[in-house]
């Protein structure tokens, strides 16, 4: 089974800080992580080429040439080969651009079974893993927490708010990951020895253009542009109440509920 | 020509989920802006008979796509039947709801569509000039905002957070279209095979999952004080957490701890409950939507990040709160904050002071805040209040809910007035309206919508209008047989001049926040989410100054406006005298210009 793992490398959102004085993100010295529902994906990858003999995984990322560094640490893990899409037409993509340029590659690396995380903590959209799977035709299971290897298929668990789907999918399929579906391991000192000798293979819009129209790609290509970003408000100190009778508290407290729609 | 607002309803089992309610109420007011229609598209096996339910909330059209394929969701049935009807009607914008469900489904039709997609929005609103839909979403955690456009791609798509945006009030004289559509499933549109359908019973804890939290701290006392945190979370639909004092006592387990050696969580509502609110705890939970402390100790630091705060025990008051909890849950009571020095609530709108300026909130959101009788009465009493309250400089007024200031009086209560109650309800409201333009403070109107009529003549009575971009003002009495008679046609004319009053008033044709900002009707506009911001700002600005001299400015210019010029002048001449008075600010203000000082009007001034 021919397994690959999109990743996304992406600033560490729990680091990130805003500037008190102007009130703007601060970009600069945030470290950058793989992403961790992505990282659970490797780790299942890794669990079922155990599983299931003849196997291999392949790591791929899109993003600018330092995303090496996220496929470097996932060769670490243990994957088989890493690719890495980059190309300056590719910048300003939105996630349907994306998605466009990932499956083009992968129609070109070919595939038995994708997994993807199910969203990136930057941008929070878990759209691009079924945008994917809808350009290749072929099924998704999204929000995975239990995948097990059978004949030419899986059987995957899908969670809900409220219930479990157990499903079985044929392969070749496309299974978007949440972090409850492995813990991931570390990368291994021979781990880390072996990676420096591979090469990863570096796939550009030359290299893609038989599977790409350029005006559905980057920036021109892209359907949904921001406009401007802000920071939000910061938190200003709301009413502290004292004196009031239990029944006055309870009346405040019933009142802010309504007010946020809790009650 | 592609036309109308598109929602994807959810239903499981059958049973209608609550984003769909609410998607329908935002979808309305955008088709109010753009004059198109609502259209609720309904998937699901047996879902017909809840067509009626969506028009009675709003929408104006159903569609149903109704077939057994459809009972259970499968991404490929309902991406198919969705892509169908999309083809077919060709909408200007489709709404899904940030579910497990619509974040599944959303992405993959707007690939086969090949149309833009906006993940997790938190506001929605038109663009007056462009029409386009402008899609606000967080990102980086929450840390950052973006306002995301599509702007030649149809239809306009996104996926919206459930429980941000308002449904309607449901009305069953609501009238619409229900349609059927046809879509021709067949086997091969199974491309999963759905084994096993199990439902979740509560799992192992994950309180970072959690939509709403009650947490306890080292005050809660005990082990079994907790059994009554979770009665509240469970009445709440939330879970429970605690501070490490709490786990490190054994009262709770360690993956329910909330702080920097715990788990950082980001709910809707965080209950605190006798949590101190130590810095490493307050770091995991700072995030959280709406944060509510009750605490015996009235310096705990959890107070500092609280937007409400209760000094009081826990003891008396945790069980009472559960009571009334269970109460509006069986009978939906609309509930109101209590009188107390700081925060005086009552029906109608909401009294209270921050950071010394205070906020007077029309609370009727479902009634677009329209003014009644009550709510003038509260009003006036505020005003009262105010009059002789010299620790407040400030007054900022606005409306709850997002969508109006004040839409309005209430047509309902006038509708079989007679002429003597016709009279008295207009005298009322001309006092109130000017008993506010009389306050001594300055009274700020932070517009964020809707302000027509009586929302207006409220508006006017202020000295300081800001509006949101997205707020439209008018007076559409004439459409009802009835003039502005709450100070409307004085002060409108007063204000922009006869010939744009006799306009507006006449072809009742709504402004725009630009246009009133052209005529003079606002003094500023900004973006919506930047409106509170900018209305304190301009509060604190003010009150920076000689508070003394900026009444005596105002009374000057209230006074002397309706006068002859030169008997104005008298008026004027009259409050720079007072300027100069023993108790003025003159003396302290130009001495410390003179000796190049910052002047500090808090203090008594001192003449040596």
């Amino acid at each position: 089974m021919k397994i690959i793992v999109c990743i996304k490398q992406v600033p560490d959102t729990n680091e990130v800080e805003i500037d008190p004085v102007t009130n703007t993100l601060i970009r600069t010295g945030i470290p950058v992580i793989i992403n961790p529902d992505d990282k659970s994906g490797i780790e299942a990858a890794l669990d079922l080429r155990d599983k299931v003999p003849g196997s291999t995984v392949t790591v791929v990322s899109m993003g600018p040439p330092q995303a090496e560094m996220a496929l470097r640490e996932a060769l670490s893990m243990g994957c088989d080969d890493a690719i890495l899409i980059s190309g300056r037409q590719f910048g300003g993509s939105d996630t349907l651009a994306t998605s466009t340029i990932i499956s083009a590659a992968l129609k070109k690396i070919g595939y038995d079974l994708i997994i993807t995380g199910r969203q990136a903590i930057d941008g929070d959209t878990a759209q691009v893993g079924p945008q994917i799977a809808e350009h290749l035709g072929i099924p998704q299971v999204s929000y995975v927490e239990e995948i097990t290897p059978e004949d030419g298929a899986l059987i995957v668990m899908r969670q809900y708010e409220d219930r479990y789907h157990k499903i079985r999918v044929k392969l070749p399929c496309l299974l978007t990951a949440i972090q409850d579906l492995a813990q991931p391991r570390y990368m291994t000192v021979g781990g880390i020895v072996d990676t420096e000798q591979k090469d990863i293979q570096i796939l550009d819009f030359d290299a893609l253009s038989d599977f790409l129209d350029p005006s559905a790609i980057g920036l021109k290509g892209s359907p949904t542009n921001v406009v401007r970003s802000y920071t939000k408000e910061p938190k200003s100190q709301g009413a502290i109440l004292k004196g009031l009778t239990p029944d006055e508290a309870v009346d405040a407290i019933m009142a802010r509920l309504h007010e946020v729609h809790l009650i | 020509m592609s036309k109308d607002i598109f929602v994807f309803v959810e239903q499981r089992d059958a049973k209608l989920q609550s984003v769909g309610y609410e998607l329908i109420g935002e979808a309305a007011s955008l088709a109010q802006d753009l004059n198109q229609q609502v259209v609720a598209v309904l998937i699901g096996d047996k879902v017909g008979h809840h067509a009626e339910e969506l028009i009675a909330y709003g929408a104006d059209k159903v569609l149903v796509v109704d077939d057994p394929i459809l009972g259970e969701y499968m991404t490929e049935p309902y991406a198919k039947a969705m892509t169908a009807v999309i083809k077919e009607k060709e909408p200007e914008i489709v709404l899904f709801g940030a579910t497990s469900i619509g974040r599944d489904l959303a992405p993959r039709v707007s690939a086969r569509i090949k149309t833009g997609l906006t993940a997790d929005c938190t506001a929605l609103r038109i663009d007056p000039e462009t029409k386009l839909l402008m899609m606000t979403r967080p990102a980086f955690g929450g840390n950052l905002m973006a306002v995301i456009w599509c702007k030649t791609h149809r239809p306009q798509m996104a996926t919206v957070r459930p429980g941000v945006m308002q449904p309607m009030e449901r009305d069953e004289s609501r009238k619409g279209a229900i349609e059927h559509v046809n879509v021709a499933f067949s086997e091969s549109d199974k491309t999963v095979e759905i084994l096993e359908v199990v439902k979740k019973t509560r799992t192992a804890a994950d309180i970072t999952q959690a939509k709403c939290l009650v947490s306890g701290g080292r005050a809660m006392g005990g082990k079994e004080a907790f059994g009554m945190l979770r009665e509240l979370a469970d009445l709440l639909g939330g879970d429970v957490s605690a501070s490490r004092a709490a786990v490190d006592s054994g009262w709770l387990n360690k993956e329910r701890q909330v702080g920097q050696t715990g788990k950082t969580v980001r709910p809707d509502l965080y209950l605190a409950c006798g949590i101190s609110g130590a810095i490493q705890h307050v770091a995991g939970m700072e995030n959280s939507g709406t944060i509510i402390a009750i605490n015996k100790n009235d310096t705990a630091p959890i107070f500092g990040v609280a937007d409400l705060g209760i000094v009081g025990d826990l003891t008396l008051i945790l069980p009472k709160l559960r009571d009334a909890i269970k109460k509006a849950r069986e009978k939906g009571v609309n509930y109101t904050a209590p009188s107390s020095e700081q925060y005086v609530g009552m029906e109608n709108i909401l009294y209270h002071v921050q950071n010394d300026i205070a906020y007077l909130t029309i609370n009727r959101p479902r009634q677009m805040n329209a003014l009644n009788r009550k709510t003038l009465q509260e009003i006036s009493s505020v005003a009262d209040k105010l009059k002789n309250d010299d620790s407040i400089k400030v007054l900022i007024v606005r409306g709850a809910g997002g969508r109006a200031f004040v839409a309005g009086a209430d047509i309902s209560e006038m509708q079989n007035m007679n002429e003597a109650e016709g009279r008295e309800i207009s005298l009322m409201a001309q006092e109130v309206f000017v008993k506010i333009k009389e306050l001594p403070q300055i009274v700020i109107a932070a517009i964020n919508g809707f302000t027509l009529g009586g929302g207006n003549e409220l508006a006017m009575a202020c000295d300081i209008r800001i509006a949101s971009s997205r707020a439209k003002f008018g007076q559409p009495e004439v459409n009802l047989g009835l003039i502005p008679g709450f100070t409307g046609t004085q002060r409108l004319s007063r204000l922009v001049g006869s010939g744009t009053a006799k306009q507006i008033i006449f072809t009742t044709d709504m402004l725009s926040a630009e246009e009133a900002l052209r005529i003079g009707l606002v003094d500023a506009v900004v973006p919506p989410e930047g409106l509170m911001r900018t209305s304190r700002d301009l509060a604190l600005k003010i009150m920076s100054k000689s508070i003394k001299a900026i009444k005596l400015a105002k009374k000057s210019i209230n006074e002397g406006m309706p006068l002859e010029f030169s008997q104005g002048l008298l008026v004027e001449n009259d409050c720079w005298t007072k300027c100069f008075a023993e108790d003025g600010d003159g003396y302290e203000g130009m001495s410390a210009f003179v000796e190049k000082r910052k002047a500090d009007f808090s203090k008594a001034p001192k003449r040596v």
